[in-house]
């Protein structure tokens, strides 16, 4: 069997959290008898290496001198490795920056790529993926020879039971590549000062919330239940709502324990941010909106026909 | 400075997926412009208002020039119809080969489309367009500024982080969103656009890339537990949702 | 002699000079589309002269009305006297119209207190309505009579002094002659005559020459206005004319649309009736019309290019768009100006520009994919029918008595669809054969045909209009007052022949033929929100109040009802749109109305879109009484203590 490679992704020198899943998850393929490295772009100022458990070796590549981090350094790194270490099966996070990472990997590679993947099988030869495509509404299961590049969402290949720490390794690279796209800024108040991750219940909106004047009153049954107000990326990109508050595979992979969703429907790349909420509470119009796959309880009426009913019931319990 | 964006039809979100052997049955499926080309298109109709720049809106001939059409009445210069071997269904991947040598024959400056399709299997297409190209690429822009040089892009990198890139032109770029929402596009409008023509047929012999993915099986994914139905009645489900937040936090009334 | 020459040189002069000005503001009327008002001409003489006679929408404002025909049938009087003065100095001793002179001094004290009242209204009692008019313009006006009016007494005054035996014909002048005269002699009197007289004569001339320019030509171009007024049905808007751009300049305006901007005289009427503008919205119709007449004179005058756009640049776009298309402006104008159709004409250029609230844009793109503002597959339409516990037919398979036009809301919206299905259960109590188009249905287009896509409207027609003809039926019943509209009044020009009716119609029918009988409830004060679709644009009134006392209902009537309804903030596509509101919503203003009301437990609807609007403003209401929202098929299954 041939070895592994698993990319981590550190924006701001930190790992995410669904990295290190799939590190985790890669020593479960790997088994006992391949290889699991784990790269990332980083240096010594990179945080805990040490902590991406179930890599035998982690390299921590550092950018050559005079190029920013960006995608098309990344690929290329990746894919030399690739080729250096004859991975059989590249494995990335299927985040905003990774799926893209794995098509331009794939590319350079010349090696099949798979995305949205939620379940995977490791041959010798092949590889058997489970894919979420058109909005959750289909499944694909589909094969390729290795070597392969997959695109892993988050969370959804369990993680070896038996996990070791790696052997750290910094690495210098040359590179022959015009460089062609500059980093000129990073928008830190796109950051923000709030962590939705820390709030144990979220109200999140969604395309179906109905405006923006709903919003509103989306942020007012958060604040009657003590929680904090998420959205979708849909929500977010309209500017109707700070990124900050964006659960999906381009926000946040948060674990509340109670999730109460407004006019979301439920795409894959919403729901691998929040599938391992604790009580999921849906309101949809859409009765076959994915969103009530997984959601514990589920309500077909229009969000404006609720909000003002919901936040008043809040209301007078209070009293 | 040459944009070219590159318009697809998808499934309507909205409508139901009629599935077949292996993929979708394409003669059933119901066709929307996907939602990011759009985006993409009123980011190139703003690139032209401020700069001036030469939209070419470019389409494949099977997916009909309904979709080229709308792209004129939103400002687009001209529109290509491209005449290729390619079938329904196939891969982003595979297309990229035929679309770049497309974009070498328009001489493009700027290629610009959706960030990605909802049938993606085997990757999306802006990172293989720009491979095939061997230009840069960057997928996930909220905004695209350009001059003849260079294009400023702001990169959603996810997590609430935004870049702010800047390319060297010719690149390839994925929009995921646009400044301002896709504008409208009257039924006057419309017919004045059809009534102008200018959409030319471009036949290019490249083919479409082999693909070593084969899809084994293709199903409506399972359920992973059957949601419980609250009332139909906005006021009685609003009733109930309010019980359910009240009593959160008893662990004996979760049902996980 | 010399000074019938000289009076004759300046009367020339001064009508020149009006007359200039009036040509000169006249002259973009030319270049304007045809109105096709010239049709029906002895139905609009005798319509003009009557309601200028009665002064009908005038006394609905009853103070102003009262004073307002005081000053029109003083001025009528007072012309004779000035034509008498003119004569007077052209043929000294003709002593014209002398048979008019007692009232002479009757309508100079009638003139002389409107004034008053007049200033008294403006300033105090209708302030409200006068916010934003020009204030110095009717400062000039008011002081212009005041002083023509003055002048034309002193110079009685002076007569009487002069000529005693003339007293008789001088109610008041006399007495003010015995008063101010008692020490004159005959030759200051002949000249004090003469100065007034002539006073009098250069004022009026004054005045005439400034009228052009002042919104007192309404007095000139009123009844001319009120000839071309509006003869076609209330709720029929014009297609568009394919001219060549700008598309949104005054020449795509009718040239009749353009006089209406002449003949308004700034009264507020239509302000104060518009929902937008009491709502905090930026649009008020009276401002709108004012500002187009300002931008038609500048244009006049060169200093404006022919061809400017007016939507965005002469009206703000979102004034544009606050529209609700109620009709209340229009209904309320004594002068019949024409709001709505100018706006619908802008707002056809800001929709071929693209320019349009998101949410907008997501509902004209629905109606264009799905035939439904609310983007489902047209499919999923009749979906609202899988609640009944029986199939209702397909109109284009089975004859029935009934075709039901249904309407998006009625379909699609949750809370409208249980009043739907309602509907359906009374129709099958009652034993009525009706059918449904099923998935064939679309959008009425009415409030797209408002919004100002044309093409979109026309397309959803034909399409409608294609599917009913394939059924065979009676007549056409649907609970949608928008819908019931443009079926009506605009589906014609595009071929449908048919009869139709509202829902409140065929139940009243029902009820007194004996074939729906009316439940056993408990008896309860409640009052009726006419729809502004339903009624004031369509006369329809009656229908739903019958039912209402049919039912053993106390009705209590609105303040504002009938034709002087509240509407409730829905129409010209508001629901669609994502602006949030400033200040209360149309709808909590007419719930806060119904408040007032004692003791009055339910607000009873007919109309999709006003319960949807009416039930979510009463949600929100937190203080006052409780009312319950009710359409009209709830008052057959509520009335138990649940209700």
């Amino acid at each position: 069997m041939s070895d592994l490679l698993v990319y981590v992704e550190t924006p701001g020198g930190v790992a995410t959290a669904a990295s290190r899943d799939l590190v985790a998850a890669a020593r479960g393929l790997a088994g006992r008898g391949a290889k699991v490295v784990a790269a990332a772009i980083g240096n010594d100022k990179t945080s805990v290496p040490e902590t991406w458990l179930g890599a035998d070796e982690v390299v921590l590549v550092e950018p050559p001198a005079g190029f920013d981090e960006t995608g098309d350094v990344t690929a290329h790194l990746l894919s030399r490795l690739q080729r250096e270490l004859r991975a059989g099966l590249v494995l990335i996070p299927n985040s905003s920056v990774g799926i893209d990472l794995a098509s331009a990997v794939a590319a350079i590679c010349g090696a099949p790529m798979l995305a949205s993947c939620v379940g995977l099988t490791l041959a010798d030869e092949t590889v058997t993926v489970r894919s979420r495509l058109y909005g959750g509404r289909a499944e694909a299961i589909a094969n390729a020879p290795l070597p392969a590049v997959v695109a892993v969402n988050a969370g959804a290949l369990p993680c070896a039971v038996e996990l070791t720490a790696p052997r750290v390794s910094l690495r210098a690279f040359e590179i022959n590549l015009p460089a062609r796209i500059r980093v000129e800024a990073v928008e830190t108040d796109a950051i923000g000062d709030i962590d939705i991750g820390q709030s144990d219940r979220l109200v999140c909106v969604g395309r179906g919330i109905g405006g923006e004047a709903n919003i509103e009153f989306a942020r007012d049954v958060a604040r009657a239940i003590g929680g904090e107000l998420a959205a979708s990326r849909q929500v977010t990109d309209r500017g109707w709502v700070e990124r900050s508050r964006q659960i999906g595979k381009s926000g946040k992979t948060v674990t509340p324990r109670l999730y109460l969703g407004l006019g979301v429907s439920g795409a894959p790349e919403h729901v691998e941010g929040m599938r391992n909420a604790g009580l999921i509470i849906a309101v949809n119009t859409d009765p076959s909106a994915p969103i009530f796959d997984i959601a514990h309880y589920g309500a077909t009426c229009a969000v404006e026909a609720l909000l003002p009913s919901l936040i008043r019931r809040l209301a007078e319990s209070r009293q | 400075m040459k944009v070219v964006v590159i318009l697809r039809n998808a499934p309507d979100p909205l409508e139901e997926l009629p599935l077949a052997e292996g993929g979708l049955d394409w003669d059933e499926v119901a066709y929307a412009l996907d939602i990011f080309d759009d985006c993409a298109l009123e980011e190139a109709a703003l690139l032209k208002e401020e700069t001036g720049a030469e939209v070419i809106a470019l389409g494949l001939a099977k997916d009909g020039v309904r979709l080229l059409q709308t792209a004129i009445a939103r400002g687009a210069d001209r529109a290509v119809r491209v005449e290729a071997d390619v079938e329904d269904g196939v891969s982003s991947r595979s297309l990229a080969p035929v679309l770049a040598e497309a974009m070498r024959n328009l001489g493009a400056d700027l290629v610009v489309t959706g960030v990605q399709a909802p049938g993606d299997l085997a990757g999306q297409l802006v990172p293989f367009l720009g491979a095939e190209l061997g230009w840069p690429e960057v997928n996930g822009v909220l905004a695209i500024e350009a001059d003849g040089n260079r294009a400023r892009v702001r990169n959603d990198q996810g997590a609430g982080r935004v870049v702010v890139l800047s390319v060297a032109l010719p690149a390839v770029l994925g929009v995921q969103t646009s400044r301002r929402p896709p504008s409208y596009v009257s039924g006057t409008k419309l017919r004045k656009a059809i009534e102008a023509g200018a959409i030319s047929t471009l036949k290019i012999d490249a083919v479409p890339a082999k693909d070593a993915v084969e899809i084994v099986e293709f199903i409506r994914p399972p359920r992973d537990r059957a949601v419980e139905r609250l009332a139909d009645d906005p006021d009685v489900a609003a009733g109930q949702i309010a019980r359910l937040l009240e009593n959160f936090g008893n662990e004996a009334q979760r049902d996980v | 002699m010399i000074e019938a020459g000289v009076l004759m040189v300046l009367a020339a002069a001064a009508l020149g000079a009006a007359a200039a000005r009036l040509a000169r503001r006249f002259r973009p009327l030319l270049a304007a589309q045809p109105s096709g008002r010239s049709d029906r001409l002895n139905e609009r003489l005798t319509g003009a002269l009557a309601e200028f006679v009665s002064h009908r929408r005038l006394l609905n404002a009853r103070f102003a009305g009262v004073y307002h025909a005081a000053i029109v049938a003083s001025f009528l009087i007072l012309i004779a006297t000035k034509i008498r003065a003119f004569a007077e100095i052209l043929a000294p001793g003709s002593d014209a119209l002398r048979a008019l002179l007692p009232l002479h001094d009757v309508a100079v004290v009638a003139m002389l207190a409107a004034v008053a009242a007049a200033v008294v209204n403006r300033l105090w009692l209708s302030r409200a309505r006068f916010a934003g008019s020009n204030h110095r313009d009717a400062a000039v006006i008011l002081a212009a009579i005041s002083f023509i009016v003055l002048a034309s007494e002193a110079d009685a005054v002076a007569h009487v002094i002069a000529k005693p035996s003339d007293a008789g014909q001088y109610a008041l002048a006399a007495p003010l002659a015995r008063w101010l005269g008692a020490g004159a002699s005959f030759a200051s009197a002949v000249k004090a005559e003469h100065v007034f007289r002539w006073a009098h004569i250069a004022a009026v001339l004054a005045f005439i020459v400034y009228v052009p320019g002042s919104k007192h030509l309404h007095a000139v171009t009123g009844l001319p206005n009120l000839f071309f007024r509006n003869l076609a049905p209330r709720g029929q808007l014009r297609p568009r004319t394919e001219i060549a751009p700008p598309a949104n300049a005054l020449s795509a305006q009718t040239w009749k649309s353009l006089f209406d901007l002449y003949s308004c005289s700034e009264c507020g009427r239509c302000q104060a009736a518009c929902p937008a503008h009491n709502s905090g919205k930026p649009l008020n119709p009276k401002t709108l019309i004012m500002g187009l007449r300002s931008h038609l004179v500048e244009t006049a005058y060169g200093r404006a290019p022919a061809g400017m756009a007016l939507a965005g640049e002469v009206v703000a776009e979102d004034a544009l768009w606050s529209c609700t298309s109620c009709y209340a402006c229009t209904a309320v104008c004594p002068l019949r100006i024409e709001h709505i159709p100018k706006i619908v004409e802008l707002r056809r250029a800001l929709v071929d520009d693209g320019r349009l609230d998101p949410g907008l844009t997501a509902a004209l793109n629905a109606a264009r994919r799905y035939g439904n503002v609310f983007k489902r597959p047209a499919k999923q339409r009749p979906k609202w029918a899988d609640g009944l516990d029986f199939d209702i037919p397909d109109g284009a398979q089975v004859e029935v008595d009934y075709l039901w036009f249904v309407g998006d809301h009625a379909s699609f919206h949750p809370a409208a669809a249980e009043r739907t299905r309602r509907f359906a259960r009374l129709l099958k109590s009652a034993g009525v054969s009706f059918g449904i188009l099923h998935a064939d249905e679309r959008s009425s287009g009415n409030d797209i045909r408002r919004i100002g896509e044309e093409d979109l409207f026309q397309e959803l027609a034909r399409h409608n209009i294609e599917a009913i003809s394939a059924c065979r039926f009676v007549k056409i019943v649907t609970t949608d007052p928008h819908s019931f509209n443009t079926l009506v009044n605009e589906y014609p020009a595009f071929g449908l022949k048919a009869d139709v009716v509202h829902h409140t119609e065929l139940i009243a029918d029902l009820i007194a033929s004996g074939r729906l009988e009316a439940p056993k409830t408990a008896r309860r004060r409640v009052t009726y929100h006419d729809p502004c679709y339903l009624g004031r644009y369509n006369g329809r009134f009656e229908a739903a109040r019958a039912i209402i006392t049919r039912l053993g209902h106390d009705l209590v009537e609105m303040p504002r009802n009938r034709e002087a309804s509240f509407c409730c903030g829905a129409g010209g596509g508001r629901i669609f749109m994502t602006d949030p509101p400033s200040g209360a919503r149309p709808a909590d203003l007419r719930l806060a109305e119904a408040a007032q009301l004692e003791g009055v437990e339910w607000f009873v609807v007919a109309c999709p879109k006003d319960y949807v609007m009416f039930s979510d403003a009463s949600k929100a209401r937190d203080e006052g009484p409780h009312i319950a929202v009710k359409e009209i098929v709830d008052l057959f299954f509520d009335g138990g203590d649940n209700g």
